[in-house]
């Protein structure tokens, strides 16, 4: 007899049963079939036909294996349910497949239309690409700026920590130490509060000497960004009171100037002299301050000698869950009580805390942001262009779309083709768009902060990738609109009936919605980029208080270590300007030579509370505040600044002798409004109080940008105030000359002194405009833009109106109209257009002025002459733009037009 | 002899008719069926095996292993409450089914 359990065993398997029910069932099974085979031999077969007759009752084990499983968990569901549910997913999926092929179909459809109508076709791919590149190229530049995360653990937890002079209104003071480590001391709200100061030694014996961007950090300043190093370690607190002489560089500067050597750790480096040794290498892009090289450790004790000058800035790491304004509040008392315990010092100083993501990008956050909202413009204006133009062509295939709901298509089938013509629109220009943006990003990066750009690579990654499709798709809603409302409009059916000669008349109120749209958005956008244009051509006329032509500038960084002890620094300073301001007045050509700290214009100066001799000591927190500006040579005759009164600095101004003010006239306004300023004393808070009479009073010099009100300044003469960092200008000899000349006259009198920033000062001039001149070159050219697409769309409506009304305008001529009365109803037509565009536009900018800050240089936002003249710009951009239809109306013959009838 | 899906149809009312009175075994159940049907309905351990598991798993059925003396070990399934109401449903559609059919072709005895 047979093993029918085994026979079971072998030919059934059964997946996903627990074993007691598996045996169960070949038991079951197994017993069943030995019945049969009983009765087989009962019924008189010989064994082998019996065993064979009992093997049919299971032809195919696959199959019974798998009903058996799909029987175990049908208790979940009825047959029934199975049954209905399969059902839907059969129908489901024909829907599917009938959907996507009918999909397939409209794109197939959508793509001979496009073809056919090539040159329309072109116009609106271009139209969008123009309106989705700029938005695209834009959007890179924000999302780098504003968007995307520093490369930092945990960046929003990361705040820089400045001294808040309420005095000037400065929430970026620098601070100084004794603060500092009082802050340390007193607050709990920071995981890890450190410092840094910028502080940039010369490098030399690797190749010529050079200038290394660095800072001095203070506490665990790597602890607080989280840093892991690339090679070695980074620096901790304790590394500034073992041994200063230590550095942690960036991965730049390891490639560029170390030769990325594998060894580098443990290296030594000379800095202003001082060997230094290398213990870390930082990842690449990742370290703060972005564009730093060298990260060198720095302590100060209660007695240090810079311990109140104020030239730190704070980083620090909240706590897990503290929030900003719980931060504020804590060092905000923090700083009253320092207020209170120092008041000769703390007066009118408190504690700001800005975001890091700030420091890095709020300089551009509104002009980006501002550029955004023009592109988005440009874009719908685009889209009302693009919307206009698909109106005429449904204008021409009414007939076809009525032809087909004739024929049974549905409202929402027809919708469906028409919004596939839409989208394949879209993303073809969106496409395009993205090619176009490429090359424009490179433009832009001129408006995205230095930190940004060094630590960022700007581009079209996957969130800007998204971006593009997204208003692509947006785009296509948007001027696809208009032509499925006319799938709606009553007199959609009826094209047949006119034999294809009429055309929907509702059309037409869509059409002039359209236009005046554009209108108005273009004058928005030619109001922004007309008081652009105003307030920059202001800013370029302003005079800065010297004459920038024909003088070249650079500037020299007296290394630390050759000053050396603080009584010798000063002779050896003196004597090096000395020589150097000689030998340069040596060179053929050259007029003057001169010198002073800060580069005027740039920005960046040094200012300091003083009090008058002859005045009673204001109170504490009183003391009014001026600039500080040392001057070497003929500074003030190399830049042509005025002398107004007194003298200027000369040899009498040595060392020995008593110091010199020479003063400008902001100060005096200020200070000496009725009164003669010559002979006062001046006593200013440096690193000790310095005392000096006024001999002279010079012009104003804009120093902190052109935009920017003159300060009371002083000027003291470089022998009797040293002062390591000077900016160095040549009048007169000509300009390739001088640039030739000058960095060898350098290096031979000391050849580790590198000459750094050597430009001439017109170039200076323009970089100080240089990101307005960018904004405004991008506005005018979206404002241009928009100009042009609202003109063609004005064009558009007009030689439709023209086209539509030909018999009209025929029978007209044929009862006596003059061309010229022809003429004035077709401009007049596109004027009333243009003229409800402006009104609208008008309101709205000036709306928008109310609330937008464009950043303006001495130009009202709601300044009426550039109203005026840009919307008689429009004006005009109207008229040409009728014209041409206008000439065509008039042109109508009326014998050829109404044979037809 | 029938069509497959007719059988199909029919197979769980079959079943539950067969076990309305008492329980019994697996092949007994092909068995009668044969037999009542005069050799015309035919269902195979093939077909008729997943059915019982199936009925088993609705909660129509309970089956449970049963030794008497002189026999094997076999397992027997009887009806469950569940598998009484079932029966009860699935016996008065049949009605209403026949009657329905019968009408439209000719064979009602109205």
């Amino acid at each position: 007899m047979p093993d029918w359990k085994r026979h079971v065993r072998d030919n059934l398997s059964l997946d996903g049963l627990d074993p007691a029910r598996e045996a169960s069932i070949v038991e079951d099974l197994a017993q069943q079939l030995e019945d049969a085979y009983q009765d087989a031999l009962d019924d008189g077969l010989a064994p082998e036909q019996a065993a064979e007759s009992v093997k049919r009752h299971i032809p195919d084990w696959q199959a019974f294996g798998r009903t058996l499983e799909n029987s175990q968990g049908a208790h979940q569901r009825s047959g029934l349910e199975k049954l209905e549910q399969r059902a839907m997913e059969r129908n489901r999926r024909n829907r599917f497949s009938r959907w996507s092929g009918d999909l397939w179909l409209d794109i197939l459809f959508s793509f001979r239309l496009l073809r056919k109508n090539q040159t329309s076709t072109i116009l609106v791919i271009l139209t969008l690409a123009l309106g989705i590149g700029a938005n695209t190229a834009i959007f890179s530049a924000i999302e780098a700026t504003l968007l995307r995360p520093l490369p930092f653990f945990e960046p929003e937890r990361l705040f820089l920590v400045w001294e808040h002079n309420r005095k000037t209104g400065n929430m970026q003071n620098y601070a100084s130490p004794a603060n500092f480590l009082d802050w340390q001391d007193r607050n709990s709200v920071f995981e890890h509060l450190a410092a840094f100061s910028y502080r940039s030694p010369i490098l030399t014996g690797r190749g010529p000497a050079q200038r290394v961007s660095g800072v001095r950090v203070v506490g665990d300043f790597f602890a607080v960004l989280n840093t892991t190093p690339l090679q070695g370690r980074t620096l901790t607190a304790a590394d500034a009171e073992q041994d200063p002489n230590q550095a942690v560089i960036s991965h730049q500067f390891w490639r560029s100037t170390l030769g990325e050597n594998p060894d580098v750790v443990g290296q030594t480096l000379i800095l202003d002299g001082q060997p230094t040794t290398v213990v870390g290498v930082l990842p690449p892009k990742s370290g703060f301050p972005p564009g730093a090289d060298l990260w060198v450790p720095r302590i100060y004790r209660p007695d240090s000698p810079s311990i109140r000058g104020r030239h730190l800035i704070g980083v620090g790491r909240l706590g897990d869950g503290v929030t900003r304004s719980q931060a504020q509040s804590q060092m905000d008392s923090v700083a009253s009580r320092l207020e209170a315990e120092h008041p000769e010092f703390n007066t009118d100083f408190g504690v700001h805390l800005m975001p890091l993501r700030d420091a890095y990008s709020s300089s551009a956050r509104g002009t980006l942001l501002l550029l955004l909202g023009a592109v988005a413009l440009v874009l719908l204006i685009a889209c009302a262009n693009v919307a206009n133009l698909l109106l005429s062509r449904m204008a021409a295939r009414s007939r076809e779309l009525a032809i087909r709901r004739a024929l049974g298509a549905n409202r929402s089938r027809l919708l469906r083709q028409l919004s596939v013509e839409s989208w394949m629109l879209a993303l073809l220009g969106g496409l395009l768009g993205l090619l176009l943006a490429r090359p424009a990003i490179g433009v832009l990066a001129v408006l995205v902060p230095n930190g940004i750009r060094i630590t960022f690579d700007l581009g079209i990654g996957p969130s800007v990738l998204a971006f593009t499709f997204a208003i692509s798709v947006l785009a296509g809603v948007l001027f696809g609109l208009a032509p499925a409302l006319q799938l709606w409009a009553p007199t959609a059916g009826s094209a047949l009936a006119g034999g294809g000669r009429s055309v929907a008349p509702s059309q037409g109120g869509l059409r002039r919605f359209l236009v005046v749209s554009e209108v108005a958005m273009s004058l928005v956008l030619l109001a922004a980029a007309g008081l652009t244009i105003q307030s920059l051509s202001l800013l370029q006329r302003v005079d800065p208080g010297f004459d920038p032509n024909e003088i070249v500038t650079f500037s020299l960084t007296l290394p630390e270590a050759i000053a050396g002890e603080e009584s010798e620094k000063a002779p050896r300073q003196n004597a090096f300007f000395q020589r150097l301001i000689e030998r340069i007045s040596a060179l053929p050509g050259v007029e003057s030579v001169g010198g002073v700290s800060f580069l005027p214009v740039a920005g960046g100066i040094a200012s300091t509370s003083f009090r008058l001799l002859d005045r009673a000591a204001p109170a504490p927190g009183l003391s009014p505040v001026a600039d500080v500006l040392v001057v070497a040579g003929d500074y003030f005759q190399a830049m042509k600044i005025p002398l107004k009164q007194g003298r200027l600095f000369g040899p009498e101004d040595s060392p020995d002798a008593p110091r010199a003010v020479v003063i400008n006239e902001t100060m005096v306004r200020r200070h000496w409004p009725d009164a003669d300023p010559l002979g006062k004393q001046i006593v200013i808070d440096w690193d000790r109080p310095v005392t000096g009479q006024i001999v002279g009073v010079v012009g104003d010099v804009l120093h902190r940008g052109l935009a920017s009100d003159p300060r009371p300044a002083t000027f003291w003469a470089q022998p009797q105030f040293t002062y390591g960092f000077m900016n160095l200008f040549v009048r007169g000899g000509p300009e390739a000359t001088l640039r030739r000349a000058l960095p060898p006259l350098v290096s031979e009198l000391d050849p580790d002194l590198p000459v750094q920033e050597l430009r001439s000062m017109t170039e200076v001039m323009g970089e100080s405009v240089g990101r307005p001149r960018q904004t405004l070159r991008l506005l005018a050219l979206f404002a241009g833009l928009a100009l042009v697409l609202a003109a063609v769309g004005v064009y558009g409506v007009a030689s439709y109106w023209v086209g539509s009304r030909t018999r009209e305008i025929a029978i007209r001529i044929a009862i006596g109209a003059e061309p010229a009365d022809i003429l004035r109803t077709v401009l007049g037509r596109g004027l009333v257009l243009a003229a409800w565009g402006i009104a609208i536009g008008l309101v709205a900018a000036i709306g928008l002025a109310q609330v937008l800050e464009l950043g303006l240089y001495q130009v009202p936002q709601t300044d009426p002459l550039t109203y005026v003249i840009v919307s008689a710009l429009l004006l005009a951009a109207a008229l040409t733009a009728c014209l041409f239809p206008a000439l065509r109306a008039r042109r109508v013959d009326p014998i050829e037009a109404l044979r037809y009838e | 002899m029938f069509n497959r899906e007719l059988k199909k149809g029919s197979i769980q009312l079959l079943i539950l008719a067969l076990l309305e009175n008492r329980e019994r075994h697996g092949y007994e159940l092909g068995k009668l069926i044969e037999a009542r049907s005069g050799g015309r309905l035919v269902f195979r351990l093939h077909s008729l095996y997943p059915t019982l598991c199936r009925m088993e798993e609705m909660g129509l059925l309970k089956s449970r292993w049963v030794e008497k003396p002189g026999t094997r070990r076999r397992r027997f399934y009887r009806l469950t409450a569940g598998g009484r109401r079932a029966l009860e449903r699935k016996r008065q559609r049949w009605t209403q089914y026949m009657q329905a059919v019968n009408q439209i072709v000719g064979l009602d005895d109205a």
